[in-house]
C-alpha cells in the first residue's frame, strides 16, 4: 500500500526537528541546516514546511516563550509526534534496505 | 515592510514569523551588517508571500464568509417572497430574456462552426466557377468533372483533389415492395474520406468507394433501410438503374455541414448513373458541363494564392481555348475557402442542400437576442432602482447596527444573483422543452445536447454572473452610497430616478412598438404576395411528376375522370423558382438579354389561365417539314426586343439560339417568386422535357378526383413513386423565408412587449403604492375618483405615447429597408404605423389601470389612519 509520501525537504525538516528537541523552531531549524548542511534555505519554505508536517500529523506545535533577540515575540514550538517518530523510522530502513542492494564493489572502484 | 507581512499573513501565524524574521535579522546584522541585513529581511518577507502561508488563512475567511453569505441569502429570499409581484415580474422578465438569447445564442454557435470541424478545414477549399455569356454573370458551386483530373496531374502543392456529386430525391428500392425517394445522396472519389473527417464505423471506406457501386450509408440511413440487420453485403436498387452494395457504415454526418449526405456512392464514369437532372450546361462538351462539386485540400506550404493563378491557365486551356466554345461565353474558376461557404448567401451558395446564410442575418439575431436580453435587464434596473427607496431604510438599519459598505453592496448583488440564477436556470428548463417547436420554424436541427457542451454552458454561467452583476451594481451602490440619515426620508432618492425609470420605459417601448410595426409590415407584404394577381390562374391545379417518358396514356386517362376540366403536360408551372434561363436577341448578332424559357404543351393555357392577346397557340412547335421553331411570348419579351404591339409582333422572328418564329403573345404574368419583378419569357413545346402533369380541377372537386388522379398514376407508372402538388401550395413554399422571418419576428415582438408591459407593470404598482397617501389627501380635499385616475395614468402613459412617437422614424427606415428586397413592395400608409401604436399605448393603458384604479377607489381613511 503505498503510504503517506514525505519529500526530501519535509524529511530533512522532520528530522530536524526530531534533532532539535525543546529548541525546534523556525529560525532555529533553518540557521542548523544552514550551518550543518551548508545548505541555503529560506525561512519561507522552513515555515510552510513546518505546517504541512503539522497538517499530516507528524509534528504538534505549542507557543513558547519569547526572548529579547526576537523582539520579545514568542516562538512556535515543534515536537515530533509517534506517527512522525514511526515515519522517519519507515524512511530510514527502507533507505538502509535500498543502500544494501548497490553493488558495493561498484562503490570502492569510484 | 512587516506591514506587508501582517496583511497578508493569518493573524495565528503572524507572531511567530514575525520573531523568526527579526531573530533572523538580529544575526544577519551582526554577520553582515545592517543594509545587506535589511535587503535580506526584504527578501524573506517577499518569499513569504506564497501560497503555502496565505491561503491558511483561506479557513477563517471562509467560515465568516458563509455565515454572511447564509444571512444575505436569507434577507434576500425573506424579501423576494414578501414582494411576490415583483419577484415573479423579475424572474419572468429575466427568464424570457435568457431563453431568447441562449436560443440566439445556440443558433449562432451552430451556424459559426460550420464545417469547421474537420480536421484540415483550413486548408481545404471549394473550387466554384465562373461564367459570362453576353455580359450576365453566373457564379456557380458546380465545375466540370474533368476539372479534379487535371488538377491532380498538373497542379503542385495539392494534397487531394475530391469530386462530389450531389443526387436529389433518388429512387431506392430495397425491395419491390420497400420503395421511397432519398434525399441527400453523394456520388464521391474514394479522397472524400481523407479530406473529410468522416468516421468509418464499419467496413473499409476507401476500398467501398474505389469500387465501383458500393455504398456507404450513414447510420440513421441503414437503420431506415435495413432495420436493426446487419446493412453489409446488403444490395439495394438506385434510380431503377443499377445495384449498389452497401459495404459500410459511416457515423451520421453532424448539423453543421455544408454537406450532410446520408449516402455515399462511388463514383463511377457513367453518364446515366452520374446524371443528377441538375446539370448546368455552357456548350456540348465535357467541360462546359457543370455537375461536380469540387474540393481541393492544400499542401500545408502551399499558398492559396499560386493555387488560384495556376486554376486560371487551367480553366483557359480547357474552356476557353476549346474549339466548340460559344465565343459568347467565358468561364473560368476561383477557389473559396471551406470555412466560409457557409456564409456565402450572395455568390455561389452553400451548395446543394445547405442554404447559406449572410453574416448580415447573423448580426441581426445577435442584436436581437442582446436587444430582447437588454431589454429584461432594462425591467430589472428599473424595478430595483424604484424599490430601492423602501430598501433603503432597510439598508439605513443595516447601517445603524454596523454594516460596511461593502457588505451592503453585497448582499443587493446577492439578491440580484439569486434573481439571476434562478432565471437561468427557468431559461434552461425553457430552451429544453421548446427545442423541438424551435427546430420546427427555424427548419433547424439544434438538439438537446448542445446544451451540455462545455463552451455552451461555460458561457452560459459566465454571462449569468454578468448579468447579476449589470443588473444589481447600479441599485446597490445607490443604496449603499445614500447617507443613512438621509434614507430615512425616501422622497430624496426617488426624486432623483424618476427621469432614468422614464428613460427606461422609453427605451423598451420604443423597441416594443418597432418590432410590432415591422412584423404588421410582414404580414402584409406576406398577404399581399398571396393575393396580388400573378397574370394567372392558381386554384384547383395539381401538378403530378410523371414517372416515365410515356405520359400520353396517362393523360389520356386523367381526362376521363369526372372532376378533371383540363391536362396539360410541361416542364414546370408558368411559375417556378426553377426556370431554365436562355439568351435572346434581335438576331444573331446583335445584343443579348435573359430570357425564361418554359416547356408546355398546347394545353398549358387553358390550364394556367394565361391570356392569348394576340396570334394563336401553336398545336406543335415545329413542324416536320419547316425547321422553324414557334414560340409564345410575353409583353415583357415584346418591349425588351422592340417587336412593337402585340398584334404587329404576330409573324415576327427573333434569335434565340436559332431563329424563332413569334406564333402569340400572352398578357404578363410573374413567371417567378414575387421578389422578382416580370422578366421576358417565352414558352415553347418540346415533349422530351416535359416532367409534370398539370391537372386543372373543377372547382368543387371531391377528394376522389385525388384518389382517382393517384390511382391512374400507379397503373401508367407502376415503377415510380407518386408525388404531387397543388400551385398554390408550391406558391406558399416560395415565401418560406418570409413566413420564417414573420414567426420568428412576431414571436420576438411578442416577448418584447410582454417584457416590457411586466416592467410597466411592475414600476406603475410600485409608485401608485409610494403615492397611496397623496391620492388620499387629494380625495380627502374633494378630487373625484375620476381625476385621480387622470392624474395617475398620465404619469406613465407620457413615457409610452414618446416611445411610440420615437418609434415611427426607427422602425419607417426598418420598413423601407426590407421593403427593397421586393419587385412587388406594398405601399407603406400610416395605419401601418397607427394600428400598432394605438393597439401598444391600449395594452399599456390595461396594464397601468390594474393598479391606478384601485388607488383611486380605495377609502382615504384606511391610508392615512397609520400616523
Amino acid at each position: 500500500m503505498a503510504k503517506e509520501y514525505l519529500g526530501e525537504f519535509e524529511e530533512l525538516i522532520l528530522t530536524m526537528v526530531a534533532a532539535l528537541q525543546e529548541d525546534a523552531y523556525g529560525a532555529a531549524i533553518s540557521e542548523e541546516i544552514e550551518t550543518r548542511l551548508k545548505r541555503d534555505v529560506n525561512l519561507s519554505a522552513v515555515h510552510v514546511t513546518l505546517y504541512r508536517l503539522e497538517d499530516k500529523g507528524y509534528i504538534k506545535s505549542s507557543m513558547g516563550g519569547g526572548t529579547k533577540e526576537r523582539g520579545g515575540r514568542r516562538k512556535r514550538i515543534y515536537t515530533v509526534t509517534s506517527a512522525g517518530m514511526a515515519m522517519l523510522r519507515v524512511m530510514k530502513e527502507a533507505r538502509i534496505d535500498l543502500w544494501k542492494l548497490v553493488p558495493q564493489l561498484k562503490i570502492s572502484g569510484l | 515592510m512587516l506591514r506587508f507581512l501582517k496583511w497578508f499573513c493569518p493573524a495565528h501565524l503572524y507572531e511567530e514569523i514575525e520573531g523568526d524574521l527579526i531573530q533572523k535579522f538580529e544575526k544577519d546584522v551582526k554577520l553582515l551588517g545592517e543594509r545587506k541585513a535589511k535587503r535580506r529581511l526584504l527578501w524573506s518577507v517577499v518569499r513569504f508571500f506564497r501560497p503555502g502561508i496565505i491561503l491558511r488563512r483561506q479557513k477563517t475567511i471562509y467560515l465568516f464568509n458563509t455565515t454572511m453569505l447564509l444571512n444575505h441569502i436569507q434577507f434576500s429570499l425573506r424579501h423576494l417572497r414578501r414582494k411576490k409581484v415583483s419577484t415573479l415580474i423579475h424572474i419572468t422578465g429575466l427568464t424570457l430574456g435568457i431563453s431568447v438569447c441562449l436560443f440566439v445564442f445556440l443558433f449562432l454557435h451552430q451556424e459559426l462552426s460550420f464545417d469547421s470541424y474537420h480536421k484540415s478545414a483550413d486548408r481545404i477549399f471549394r473550387i466554384n466557377s465562373v461564367w459570362s455569356e453576353s455580359g450576365k454573370q453566373f457564379d456557380m458551386y458546380a465545375t466540370p468533372t474533368p476539372l479534379a483530373q487535371a488538377i491532380r496531374s498538373d497542379l503542385p502543392g495539392i494534397k487531394n483533389v475530391v469530386r462530389a456529386l450531389p443526387q436529389f430525391s433518388s429512387m431506392i428500392e430495397i425491395n419491390p415492395s420497400n420503395r421511397f425517394k432519398q434525399e441527400r445522396v453523394l456520388i464521391v472519389d474514394s479522397e472524400f474520406l481523407d479530406v473529410f473527417t468522416i468516421d468509418v464505423l464499419s467496413g473499409d471506406g476507401h476500398k467501398a468507394l474505389r469500387t465501383p457501386f458500393q455504398a456507404l450509408l450513414s447510420e440513421a440511413t441503414a437503420h431506415k433501410f435495413y432495420g436493426n440487420e446487419n446493412p453489409i453485403g446488403k444490395i439495394f436498387r438506385f434510380r431503377n438503374e443499377f445495384d449498389i452494395t452497401v459495404a459500410g457504415v459511416m457515423r451520421d454526418l453532424p448539423s453543421n455541414t455544408s454537406l450532410p449526405a446520408t449516402i455515399l456512392l462511388s463514383y463511377v464514369e457513367n453518364e446515366n448513373f452520374l446524371n443528377n437532372g441538375d446539370t448546368w450546361y455552357f456548350g456540348d462538351f465535357p467541360w462546359a458541363k457543370l455537375q461536380a462539386i469540387t474540393f481541393v485540400e492544400l499542401e500545408e506550404s502551399t499558398d492559396p494564392e499560386t493555387v488560384k493563378k495556376n486554376l486560371s491557365t487551367i480553366a483557359e486551356k480547357n474552356i476557353n481555348a476549346a474549339p466548340n466554345i460559344d465565343k459568347a461565353i467565358r468561364g473560368h474558376v476561383e477557389i473559396q475557402p471551406l470555412k466560409e461557404i457557409h456564409f456565402d448567401n450572395i455568390r455561389f451558395g452553400g451548395g446543394p442542400w445547405i442554404k447559406s446564410i449572410g453574416m448580415s442575418w447573423l448580426w441581426l439575431f445577435g442584436a436581437i437576442g442582446i436587444v430582447v436580453l437588454s431589454l429584461a435587464c432594462i425591467n430589472f434596473l428599473n424595478l430595483s432602482v424604484a424599490q430601492a427607496v423602501t430598501r433603503a431604510k432597510e439598508a439605513s438599519i443595516r447601517k445603524v447596527i454596523g454594516a460596511r459598505r461593502r457588505q451592503l453592496i453585497f448582499q443587493f448583488l446577492t439578491e440580484s444573483y439569486l434573481l439571476t440564477l434562478a432565471s437561468g436556470a427557468l431559461s434552461i428548463l425553457i430552451v429544453w422543452l421548446t427545442m423541438k417547436p424551435i427546430n420546427l420554424i427555424l427548419e433547424r436541427n439544434f438538439s438537446p445536447q448542445l446544451l451540455q457542451s462545455p463552451v455552451v454552458m461555460v458561457t452560459l454561467f459566465a454571462s449569468l454572473l454578468l448579468l447579476g452583476f449589470l443588473a444589481g451594481i447600479y441599485p446597490a451602490l445607490m443604496i449603499a452610497r445614500s447617507k443613512s440619515t438621509r434614507s430615512w426620508k425616501p422622497d430624496v432618492i426617488s426624486w432623483r430616478t424618476s427621469w432614468l425609470q422614464n428613460g427606461l420605459v422609453v427605451t423598451q417601448f420604443t423597441v416594443s412598438a418597432s418590432l410590432a410595426i415591422v412584423v404588421l409590415l410582414i404580414a402584409r407584404q406576406v398577404g399581399y404576395m398571396n393575393v396580388k394577381d400573378l397574370g394567372l390562374e392558381k386554384e384547383n391545379i395539381l401538378q403530378v411528376r410523371l414517372g416515365g417518358s410515356e405520359a400520353i396514356p396517362f393523360v389520356n386517362q386523367l381526362r376521363q375522370l369526372a372532376g378533371v376540366k383540363e391536362v396539360s403536360l410541361s416542364r414546370s408551372a408558368p411559375i417556378s423558382d426553377d426556370h431554365w434561363w436562355n439568351t435572346i436577341s434581335e438576331d444573331e448578332k446583335s445584343e443579348r438579354q435573359s430570357v425564361c424559357a418554359i416547356y408546355g404543351d398546347e394545353h398549358f393555357y387553358s390550364v394556367y389561365g394565361l391570356t392569348l392577346l394576340s396570334g394563336y397557340i401553336p398545336a406543335k412547335s415545329s413542324d416536320a417539314d419547316s425547321s422553324i421553331t414557334r414560340v409564345v411570348v410575353n409583353e415583357k419579351l415584346l418591349k425588351a426586343l422592340n417587336l412593337g404591339t402585340p398584334h404587329e409582333a404576330v409573324g415576327k422572328h427573333f434569335w434565340w439560339g436559332n431563329s424563332v418564329e413569334i406564333a402569340g403573345v400572352v398578357a404578363d404574368f410573374n413567371s417567378e417568386p414575387l421578389h422578382y419583378a416580370i422578366s421576358p419569357a417565352l414558352i415553347v413545346q418540346d415533349a422530351s422535357v416535359y416532367t409534370q402533369a398539370n391537372i386543372k380541377l373543377e372547382p368543387l372537386h371531391s377528394s376522389n378526383v385525388i384518389n382517382d388522379i393517384e390511382d391512374a398514376w400507379k397503373k401508367n407508372f407502376p415503377e415510380g413513386i407518386y408525388e404531387s402538388k397543388f400551385l398554390n401550395e408550391q406558391i406558399d413554399s416560395f415565401y418560406r423565408v418570409e413566413s420564417k422571418f414573420y414567426s420568428l419576428l412576431s414571436l420576438f415582438a411578442f416577448l418584447a412587449i410582454v417584457i416590457s408591459c411586466l416592467g410597466l407593470l411592475g414600476i406603475v404598482s410600485f409608485v401608485t403604492l409610494r403615492r397611496v397617501k397623496e391620492v388620499s389627501i387629494r380625495k380627502v380635499l374633494g378630487a373625484t375618483a375620476s381625476n385621480i385616475l387622470t392624474l395617475l395614468v398620465q404619469q406613465f402613459l407620457r413615457p409610452v405615447t414618446l416611445a411610440c412617437l420615437v418609434a415611427v422614424p426607427v422602425s419607417w427606415y426598418a420598413v423601407n429597408t426590407i421593403l427593397s428586397n421586393y419587385a412587388y413592395p406594398v405601399k407603406i400608409t400610416w395605419d401601418l404605423f397607427i394600428i400598432p401604436v394605438t393597439a401598444l399605448i391600449g395594452i399599456s393603458l390595461i396594464v397601468i389601470s390594474f393598479q391606478t384604479v384601485k388607488t383611486s377607489l380605495t377609502n382615504p381613511a384606511d391610508n392615512l389612519r397609520g400616523e
